[in-house]
């Protein structure tokens, strides 16, 4: 897992500066996000499921080129979306969307997730 | 038949000379032999003042078996009416249930948090076929039930009609595929010995489900010449320990292994157990990897690493595997959908595998998990094997404390990872899994806490401190979907008098199945506390579809068609306040959840069942 996703970063650092994002909708991005059920496995804001769901997407959202190859033609478990029945420009705007998502709060600052340690 | 019969005059008459004296090992009569005259003939005179059923009862008292789950149904009528009436319905106590698949699944709770089987009184035909998938859940979990079917096997005394359509020449063929044994007992000392033997076999690890059908004429006649009926002693069996020189060898493997990982599944069978598996791995220091079929290793200790299996098992060069139900799927995956192998561990692993699983030989359904090469195979039940394995690897003079500070080290990286983990969209609307979990520890962190079940949202066992075995109760088994509400309701009627709370995270679609076990749990006082996880679907159908659509070039909107539990969306709260359970919800709001959750545990304190319904992310 490691090793894929190291790999993919360096094609996509790459391929990076060549190109960039395309315009997207976050609006239709959030839109499009739940239409074609990308929530289920990752989550309505990216944050990731539970045993045999999606990894998080966020923070560290994967660069433009390795999350178009990723949806494309995914590695790994998560089904395929192809340009067949989800266009370019919806994959554009979800990749707004999740771009336009606020950082979720620290650890340190939950206080529901300070559990306490016996040993 | 006829001489069987009491006139109603010379019943009474003689009714105050009724006894109910146990002795040990001998049933005495417990009614003064009546003086017998001719029958009038008129059937309303008839009476049976002590009828097999009788018997029946003090069989099962004799086991300490102390709730019969139950559907009641006339196959056995006369069994139900003995122990309302000549048991006092005391030990056992009946419990009114709406499905006979939540009798099993409460037992099966039940026994988890017992430690020791429930009984079920069933249809011989009709009963034991629903209650057919909870059994196979108690069976893939190796858990302990005392089922006991109706049937009448006379024909000639069957009443015509829907009586033949429940009765069956072999009850126990509906299931022989998964329990352990089954009879069907042609008299009363033969039920007796049977009930006794069953017993035995049903806690005897591999511990599973057995059958006994009691026959309805048998129930109902009247015992003949009961002073030479005896109900055996019941002495149960030594779980059996592996053999001494095979435990010698496997800690020699351990000892010379440079990153070894223990894998304990179904292990610790008490809180020895969990004593005796942290004795074993400090005397290894060696990371654990506790699959959560019990609850088998502190989540607390410096040596848990249950989230980091799979790196474990990657670097490992021994392994050793603790009654795991699947060992080959521990060094090994296959990619989904794709079926495509990935061998997980390196190729020369050295595998050791203490397990009972040997003993289990059943050939239909498939609970057996893919074969798996073993360097060092051991038959013998962990909990009782763990002191003389531990003595070995003592005495073998293995020096690993070298490396305690990077494992302590370890163990709080793997901890920060999934705090971490669990904020990401903590405050997300529907709520988070996590957010859920965490929320529920806030109610349960002063308590002698159980929760119910703990593998289905893995976040409690990831995130909560827990050291103690009643902590966590495993999972369905056979993951037959219906399980959840009715083992946590048998759980929590187990716990009930410990003074442990016990909670569990319910999903919308399990308690769909049956919900009428709210109905038993508000009829006998169960408290139980059920935080709804409703995520308005058969969430993992939904992804099966997603997963489907993308390997055949379809269209992914779709996936919720006939996955989805909405439009209408299911008012949970009402549900559970239309069978008398104290109820809130739907809440969508984070923030809301925490006091919803303390008027909640207020309720449970009290003795009542309690439920919250929060709309939830998928997982």
């Amino acid at each position: 897992m490691i090793r894929f996703s190291l790999s993919i970063l360096f094609f996509a650092s790459a391929a990076l500066a060549q190109d960039p994002p395309p315009s997207g909708s976050a609006e239709r991005g959030r839109e499009a996000f739940l239409k074609y059920q990308c929530y289920t496995c990752h989550g309505t804001v990216g944050q990731g499921g539970e045993r045999g769901a999606g990894p998080r997407l966020l923070p560290n959202l994967f660069p433009w080129v390795a999350f178009s190859m990723q949806t494309r033609t995914p590695r790994q478990d998560m089904p395929a979306y192809r340009k067949d029945h989800l266009g370019d420009q919806d994959l554009a705007d979800i990749y707004a969307y999740l771009r336009s998502m606020k950082p979720s709060p620290a650890v340190a600052n939950i206080p529901l997730l300070n559990f306490e340690e016996k040993r | 038949m006829s001489d069987e019969g009491l006139d109603r005059r010379t019943f009474l008459k003689s009714a105050a000379a009724v006894g109910t004296t146990i002795a040990a090992s001998t049933v005495t009569a417990q009614a003064a032999t009546p003086a017998r005259k001719e029958p009038s003939g008129l059937p309303g005179e008839k009476i049976i003042g002590r009828p097999g059923s009788d018997f029946m009862v003090d069989v099962i008292k004799a086991t300490g078996i102390e709730y019969i789950a139950s559907n009641p149904a006339s196959s056995f009528r006369s069994l139900h009416e003995s122990i309302v009436n000549y048991g006092g319905n005391r030990k056992p106590e009946f419990l009114t249930c709406m499905h006979e698949e939540s009798s099993v699944a409460m037992a099966h709770g039940y026994a988890k948090a017992a430690g020791k089987p429930m009984g079920v009184l069933a249809h011989g035909t009709v009963g034991l076929q629903h209650a057919a998938m909870a059994v196979y859940n108690a069976w893939c979990d190796r858990v302990p039930v005392m089922l006991f079917a109706g049937n009448f096997m006379d024909a000639a005394h069957r009443r015509p009609g829907v009586e033949w359509y429940h009765c069956v020449q072999d009850p126990g063929g509906i299931l022989r595929d998964y329990i352990k044994w089954d009879d069907q007992p042609a008299s009363l000392q033969h039920f007796a010995e049977s009930v006794m033997r069953g017993y035995k076999f049903a806690t005897t690890p591999p511990m599973e489900p057995v059958l006994i059908t009691a026959d309805g004429m048998l129930q109902e006649h009247a015992i003949e010449d009961e002073a030479k009926l005896v109900i055996p002693k019941l002495t149960l069996t030594v779980p059996p320990q592996g053999e001494a020189g095979a435990l010698r060898e496997a800690a020699k493997m351990m000892a010379g292994a440079e990153n070894l990982v223990i894998i304990a599944d179904r292990a610790a069978r008490t809180q020895e157990g969990v004593k005796r598996m942290v004795e074993l791995a400090e005397a290894l220091n060696a990371p654990v990897v506790d699959l959560g079929g019990r609850m088998n290793f502190p989540t607390t200790h410096y040596l848990n690493r249950s989230e980091d299996g799979r790196a474990l098992v990657r670097d490992a060069d021994v392994v050793l595997m603790l009654e795991v139900a699947d060992p080959w799927g521990q060094l090994n995956t296959i990619s989904d959908p794709q079926h495509q192998y990935r061998r997980l561990a390196k190729p020369d692993v050295k595998m050791i595998h203490l397990t009972l699983a040997d003993n289990l030989m059943k050939s239909n359904y498939q609970d057996a998990q893919r074969f798996c090469p073993c360097d060092l195979s051991i038959s013998g039940d962990v909990e009782a094997s763990l002191p003389a394995l531990t003595e070995a690897v003592r005495a073998s003079g293995v020096s690993r404390g070298g490396r305690t500070e990077e494992l302590r080290a370890q163990h709080r990286a793997m901890k920060e990872r999934t705090r971490a983990a669990a904020a990401n969209g903590f405050d997300a609307t529907p709520v988070s899994t996590a957010r859920l979990s965490a929320e529920l520890w806030q109610v349960l962190k002063g308590e002698k806490w159980c929760l119910a079940e703990s593998r289905l949202l893995s976040w409690s066992a990831r995130l909560w401190p827990a050291t103690e075995h009643y902590n966590f109760l495993g999972h369905a088994g056979a993951a037959g979907v219906g399980y959840t509400a009715p083992a946590a309701v048998g759980a929590a009627l187990a716990n009930r008098d410990k003074g442990i709370v016990t909670a569990v995270i319910q999903p919308d679609g399990d308690l769909m199945y049956a919900p009428g076990v709210l109905w038993t749990a508000a009829h006998h006082k169960i408290p139980i506390l059920m935080l709804m996880h409703n995520n308005r679907a058969y969430h993992q159908e939904v992804m099966h579809l997603q997963k489907m659509a993308g390997l055949h070039n379809r269209r992914m909107d779709t996936a919720r068609i006939g996955t989805a539990i909405e439009n209408p969306n299911i008012d949970y709260a009402g549900l559970a306040r239309a069978q008398g359970v104290w109820a809130e919800g739907p809440i969508t709001d984070p923030a809301a959840i925490g006091p919803a959750l303390k008027r909640a545990i207020a309720m449970v304190k009290r003795g009542e069942p309690a439920l919250v319904d929060v709309v939830t992310q998928g997982r």
